[in-house]
């Protein structure tokens, strides 16, 4: 069926046609059916899911249908609109303090995918698997605390999916900043860890005196790189500081073809946006005023 | 950090070739977290919340015109919740592309035969009106016809003209006695030979004054009920 096939069909159905209903679910229904299998735990929960999906298709006069204008395919209408429905429906599970542990299996189910692209992105690399497996750990106790504070915080507003990961990511960021040092170890430290200690040398968890100076200078300099981000970013245009804001999304540089992919456009327009935004941002940098000022003292 | 390493950050962030290397993680975490305080934490895809799921679709669909999509671009750099958001349906169409199964016969079925919307049996809003009060007129003629077709049949009774419609008994009269079956002389068109154009005299009914009923000897007593009751004189005296 084409698009236009579809955009009909859900018309027969908005205006009560004998059948219309029926062919409808019959067409969407492997899309739905794939959508809960993937979004819940097993196949008990999946067929309850489906009735909820179907039914929320149907409630309200067929509020959530009336939206579908042909202008995607069906499929992906859909599969997005089960997405919701689903979120939506998780969400209730945590509204009951009794059904928090069933909500939180329920909800792994649900973001843990995402959760583990987000942190992978960050802190990539086969060496940092352990690191991987503690910012997920740090980012689920951080959820569940306080009886689920966080989840609980979202206010209806923007996709309940999209809440969630945002909070995922600054959760993630925090753990980053505070585990992680700001600044590549001095060979004198590394040896140092690398020595077997004696009984007299045993070495501080403290940092030294001159780790400390780089700590704090490696600090003030990101604190200017972020003021002149900020600043160039305000100057560019909409695709260029969308670029910008995937560009942060990474811990290695992102290929240009998924910057393509999630940006919508071809991969060759991303090459040419990536080097406009980075002459950009290196003549913003060369003159902006703190740099000038840190560039003459050191 | 020293001055090459702010620009080699930038370079790398922004300017880095696929495969070119990881970034300070700590470094880059600290740029990401500083260029977002202040951003507005979630934003709808469009101003109508209920349109957003459809513009997404349409986004990751690759459908949207130019005019379209810069306006999403602008919302998705403003928000890093939508950014979030954006990614994670990209990544779960692929999910659902790579794992799609068929939905098992019954419970569609089940589902369809469920949720099916009822027969609508009423018409709509705007025309029940008009029929309640079509037919309600309906109705009432037909009522009204029906009432007229009594009265009419009931006047149209053949009766003898020269008999009084009801008959005040006789002063001194017998209440019991019973009134005799009305009898009443058919009115008939007086009838032409056509070979001399004379007019025919009228048949009189056969038998002689003996055999004609008691009404045509004298006049009936009806009953005080009225005329529609039999007679007196049709039940036999005691």
């Amino acid at each position: 069926m084409t698009t236009a096939d579809d955009r009909a069909l859900v018309r027969d159905v908005l205006d009560a046609k004998p059948q219309a209903w029926d062919r409808l679910v019959c067409r969407i229904a492997d899309t739905v059916w794939t959508a809960c299998r993937l979004l819940t735990s097993d196949d008990a929960e999946a067929r309850n899911a489906f009735a909820d999906v179907i039914d929320s298709f149907h409630v309200d006069g067929f509020r959530r249908l009336r939206q579908y204008d042909g202008s995607s395919r069906i499929e992906t209408f859909v599969a997005l609109s089960a997405r919701d429905i689903l979120a939506e429906r998780l969400l209730r599970l945590f509204k009951p303090a009794d059904s928090a542990a069933k909500g939180w299996s329920a909800f792994e189910r649900f973001f843990g995918a995402d959760i583990g692209r987000i942190i992978a992105r960050r802190l990539p690399g086969a060496d940092r698997e352990h690191t991987r497996q503690d910012a997920y750990q740090e980012i689920s106790v951080a959820l569940i605390s306080d009886d689920y504070r966080r989840l609980k915080a979202y206010r209806g507003v923007g996709s309940f999916t999209g809440f969630i990961l945002h909070v995922a990511d600054r959760l993630l960021l925090d753990f980053i900043r505070h585990t992680m040092p700001n600044r590549q170890p001095t060979v004198a430290t590394a040896l140092s860890t690398k020595l077997p200690p004696s009984l007299e040398e045993i070495p501080s968890d403290l940092p030294s005196p001159e780790d400390a100076l780089l700590e704090q200078e490696g600090d003030r300099l990101l604190s200017m790189a972020t003021q002149v981000l900020r600043q160039a970013t305000a100057d560019l245009t909409e695709a260029e500081r969308l670029y910008v804001h995937i560009a942060l999304g990474g811990g290695d540089p992102i290929p240009a073809r998924e910057v393509a992919r999630l940006m919508r456009r071809p991969v060759e327009e991303v090459y040419k946006l990536k080097q406009r935004v980075m002459d950009r941002l290196r003549a913003s940098l060369d003159k902006h005023p703190a740099v000038k000022t840190w560039r003459a003292s050191v | 950090m020293t001055p090459a390493t702010l620009h080699s950050l930038f370079d790398r962030l922004f300017g880095g070739t696929d495969g070119a290397g990881r970034i300070d993680a700590r470094h880059a975490a600290e740029l990401a977290a500083g260029m977002e305080h202040g951003e507005p934490t979630n934003v709808e895809l469009d101003d109508d919340p209920e349109r957003s799921t459809a513009l997404l679709a349409a986004y990751l669909d690759g459908d949207l015109d130019d005019a379209v999509q810069q306006e999403v671009h602008m919302r998705l750099s403003q928000s890093p919740a939508l950014l979030h958001e954006v990614a994670s349906a990209d990544a779960f169409l692929d999910a659902m592309a790579s794992a799609r199964v068929a939905a098992p016969a019954e419970l569609v079925a089940t589902i369809i035969a469920r949720t099916r919307p009822a027969t609508v049996l009423t018409p709509p809003q705007g025309r029940s009106f008009a029929i309640w009060k079509w037919s309600g007129m309906a109705v009432a003629l037909a009522v009204a016809v029906f009432a007229v077709l009594v009265f009419i049949g009931r006047q149209s009774v053949p009766t003898d003209t020269s008999v009084p419609v009801a008959v005040k008994s006789v002063p001194g009269a017998d209440w019991g006695e019973i009134a005799p079956p009305l009898v009443t002389k058919r009115r008939t068109s007086p009838k032409v030979d056509p070979k001399t154009m004379e007019v025919a005299p009228p048949l009189e009914p056969a038998g002689d004054a003996a055999t004609l009923p008691l009404s045509r000897a004298r006049n009936p007593a009806f009953a005080p009920e009225g005329m529609d009751i039999m007679p007196r004189d049709s039940v036999s005296h005691h």
